[in-house]
């Protein structure tokens, strides 16, 4: 249903993506890993057209997204930016009603529709206890709910989230990653994340997405992406790839950075 | 919402206001024959006060108030600091310049032009920050840095002109150190058509606002396009702080005070924070004018002076008070 075509992404002239064909099916929850600087973020932008292509298209259902108007796009697809900032003292309520955005018109008149998508996302990231409580004072995990939930408003068909995991706790990283296989699941939300975690790209998505200085390196089911030799090449670690009993998920144990490689000086041949 | 009463309580504080900024001076009324003046006679000498002098600059310091809080809410918003100002963006800078220079340079120019002078410099300004902040966007902490570097520039530019200026730098200062002395119907005519197109194109815009200060991937993610809405703020916040200054002169710290309370008060959404900074600032502004012309009778203090002396200390007492 997302398709990019030889995407080739860049800011101010330099290039962070180069060339990418990354094709999403329906009902995927793909991850995109990779070690800082190779493109991740970029590329979740440029898919979401946050940043526009130097070169290729990205098509979502067939249909180029420039031909898209700015809502009509937001009403398709969602794109949560790694650590976003809410404004002092915004309500839980407040947050998640903004994600209605796409579908108000010029006055911003909320009708039925409006309020029963907002009660879905409250209801789906169990925010209803916490409505009128400002969102800075909220955990780490319960905000990043509520960015989801706003997302979750814009009901769009793909959700796109840069690293939703990063500067939380090893708990509340679960419990959004949890929540994300569940939206996946149970509502087939199409979800595309990046993630610094490589045993969690393991054990929730369906496919993993490794990038290696804006190219795709490999792509497939985490079992066959996530070996050792894939770790050494790209992420420069010696690592252990476990199978645990009764476990689908590969166990991926680091254990020492890649000696840096040695140079050839002149000897025999 | 629970915030829709503080809209009610803030229309009414800003009508009580007025009514008794109109009875106050020289000359005390009752509301009594404040509403006879108003709306019964039409001679007489309470008419004569109130409908020539007294109302006229209440309605100015009204709209000038308005105009400049709300400015300083979408102003805000644009910029994402809770500093910003029309000071700030050179638009006020930008405005007294021209005015002083009017009358510094061209002293036999019809001191009628000076409103539009004031004015065509205010919005000058303000575009001149904007487009030294452009590059493939303008991103606000450089549209920040932009502005406090143009009002240096313009405030230095100000201030030559008054030292090597010798006739009428008196007339010049009180552009510096704003006020409604002498001001009347004329002033208003030429005020009103702005202040209500950029009030209610605020109005409008308020909704855009909370989408923008999501940041800009948020906002464009929502659908948002970021840029012409950065735009459409900034023409409008320099057409209300604008067409203030043109009339009033520098009446600073207000745009910068009024959203900080109604945002206290009302909380973050703007769809409240900009008409509700928008009758408080009317209710400040002219609370703040009738003092200075009554406190010092018959000699005036400068408003700006006074609203500050007021304003800032209830400003710290709500934020200390919040945390």
């Amino acid at each position: 249903m997302l398709d990019a075509r030889d995407l080739r992404l860049g800011y101010h002239g330099r290039v962070a993506v180069h060339g990418v064909e990354l094709h999403v099916e329906r009902g995927e929850l793909v991850a995109l890993v990779g070690p800082n600087g190779s493109g991740k973020s970029t590329l979740l932008k440029g898919v979401a057209r946050v940043l526009r292509p130097q070169a290729g298209t990205v098509y979502l259902d067939g249909k180029a997204l420039a031909r898209f108007g700015s809502r009509e796009l937001a009403r398709r697809l969602a794109l949560l930016p790694q650590s976003p900032v809410a404004p002092d003292d915004v309500t839980v309520a407040d947050l998640v009603w903004r994600g209605r955005y796409p579908h108000l018109g010029f006055l911003g008149l909320a009708r039925r529709p409006d309020r029963e998508a907002v009660g879905w996302a409250v209801r789906a990231t169990g925010l209803a206890p916490f409505l009128d409580r400002p969102v800075s004072s909220l955990s780490g995990g319960e905000r990043q709910r509520v960015w989801i939930a706003m997302a979750l408003a814009q009901q769009p068909d793909v959700l796109l989230l840069d690293e939703p995991t990063t500067f939380l706790d090893i708990g509340h990283q679960l419990e959004v990653l949890h929540l994300l296989r569940r939206l996946n699941r149970e509502q087939g939300l199409t979800t595309v994340l990046s993630l610094q975690d490589l045993n969690h790209a393991a054990r929730f998505a369906t496919r993993v997405v490794v990038l290696q200085d804006g190219r795709i390196h490999c792509q497939g089911p985490p079992a066959e992406v996530l070996r050792p030799d894939v770790l050494r090449t790209v992420f420069k670690v010696e690592a252990a790839v476990v199978n645990l009993p009764g476990d689908p998920a590969p166990l991926i144990v680091p254990r020492r950075p890649c000696p840096p490689e040695v140079e050839r000086s002149g000897g025999p041949p | 919402m629970a915030r829709l009463p503080w809209l009610a309580a803030a229309a009414v504080l800003l009508v009580g206001v007025g009514i008794a900024a109109v009875a106050t001076g020289p000359l005390l009324f009752t509301p009594r024959e404040v509403l006879r003046a108003l709306f019964v006679e039409d001679q007489g000498l309470a008419h004569q006060v109130i409908w020539n002098l007294r109302l006229p600059r209440v309605l100015l310091a009204a709209l000038v108030g308005a105009n400049l809080a709300v400015a300083g809410c979408l102003l805000q918003a644009v910029s994402r600091n809770p500093l910003a100002d029309p000071y700030l963006f050179g638009i006020s800078g930008g405005g007294v310049l021209a005015a002083v220079a009017s009358i510094t340079l061209v002293p036999a120019l019809d001191p009628g032009y000076r409103p539009a002078i004031a004015f065509g410099g205010a919005l000058a300004a303000g575009a001149v920050t904007y487009v030294l902040a452009w590059r493939g966007g303008v991103a606000p902490v450089r549209l920040v840095l932009a502005g406090v570097a143009l009002t240096s520039l313009l405030t230095a530019f100000t201030s030559a002109l008054l030292v090597t200026s010798t006739a009428s730098a008196q007339v010049a200062v009180s552009w510096l150190i704003g006020g409604f002395l002498g001001r009347g119907w004329n002033d208003l005519q030429w005020l009103w058509p702005y202040a209500a197109a950029g009030l209610l194109a605020a109005l409008l815009l308020a909704r855009e606002a909370n989408i923008l200060v999501l940041g800009d991937d948020v906002a464009t993610s929502l659908g948002q396009r970021v840029e012409p809405v950065r735009a459409a703020l900034i023409a409008v916040a320099a057409l209300l702080a604008g067409s203030a200054v043109s009339v009033s002169g520098l009446i600073g710290f207000f745009g910068l005070v009024v959203p900080h309370i109604a945002r206290l008060l009302a909380g973050p959404d703007y769809r409240v924070q900009v008409p509700l900074a928008g009758l408080l600032g009317a209710s400040l502004l002219v609370a703040g004018d009738t003092a200075a012309r009554t406190v010092l009778d018959p000699r005036e203090l400068p408003v700006g002076v006074l609203t500050a002396a007021l304003g800032v200390p209830f400003l710290l007492y709500l934020v200390r008070r919040r945390t």
